[in-house]
């Protein structure tokens, strides 16, 4: 439904502008990137402002999309999979985030999602695609220093709350970092592939193939 | 009509600018991305 409204606008857009082809597939592309994330962001908000978690999934979703900006990782196959999953992932979060939770497990669970992200940024970072392979060493140096100095922030961010009493939003903080980061892991990959499968009822379902 | 075209114009740069941030390393998209069409790609 995206690709197709982009291709229209696009197409309109070049009508009215007369350009060429290769100037209305930029415009589709920048509709299509721009259309499928902004039509997410208003379906998480307006969910969560239902279920009465608006902050703590907005505290979700403003992590992880700091923290996916730069890590990459997981994608679904095509537009609709990706805000049905985003948006399920999100909302479902922040609800778990808007549970009350006592000082020292989120201590752990602080401590626990930093040693996590340490070893994700060393390890893994950045998680490329099929389209976006991201292999080469400066673009993979570049995209793990700037993982550490957000991994960093956020800690101080973190305990800026704890410390400000806003110990609310702490497990938000906390989730939105771990999902994120998770998806560039091999299991975050197979994670996403198990999500990411092509429904075809007289078969009983086939499997995508993922990087 | 010259409000209209400056409309058109400011639109179609930030399409512009949307389209390079997804096919630069550091992309906001979230859990799709499309193919990145022939002008884009190096």
């Amino acid at each position: 439904m995206i690709d197709r409204l982009s291709k229209r606008i696009a197409a309109w857009l070049a009508r009215q502008l007369s350009i060429d082809r290769d100037t209305e597939e930029v415009y589709q592309y920048g509709l299509n990137l721009l259309l499928l994330n902004l039509l997410e962001v208003l379906l998480i908000l307006l969910i969560s402002y239902l279920l009465n978690t608006f902050y703590t999934t907005l505290i979700v979703l403003l992590v992880f999309t700091v923290f996916r900006g730069v890590g990459g990782g997981a994608h679904m196959s095509t537009p609709a999979r990706c805000l049905l999953v985003g948006t399920v992932q999100i909302v479902v979060l922040g609800v778990i985030a808007a549970i009350p939770v006592n000082k020292t497990i989120l201590s752990f669970l602080l401590l626990g999602t930093l040693l996590f992200n340490f070893g994700v940024i060393i390890k893994w970072v950045p998680g490329g695609t099929e389209k976006k392979p991201l292999s080469e060493p400066t673009v993979r140096r570049r995209a793990k220093l700037i993982s550490f100095i957000i991994t960093f922030s956020w800690l101080t961010v973190t305990l800026g709350l704890v410390y400000t009493g806003n110990i609310r939003y702490v497990l938000a903080m906390i989730l939105g970092s771990f999902s994120a980061m998770f998806l560039v892991t091999p299991t975050g990959y197979r994670f996403n592939a198990i999500l990411d499968v092509k429904p075809n009822l007289s078969k009983g379902g086939e499997q995508n193939e993922v990087l | 009509m010259k409000f209209y075209s400056i409309f058109l114009k400011v639109f179609t740069a930030l399409l512009v600018f949307v389209a390079s941030t997804g096919i630069s390393p550091f992309c906001w998209c979230g859990q799709y991305e499309p193919d990145v069409p022939k002008a884009l790609k190096k």
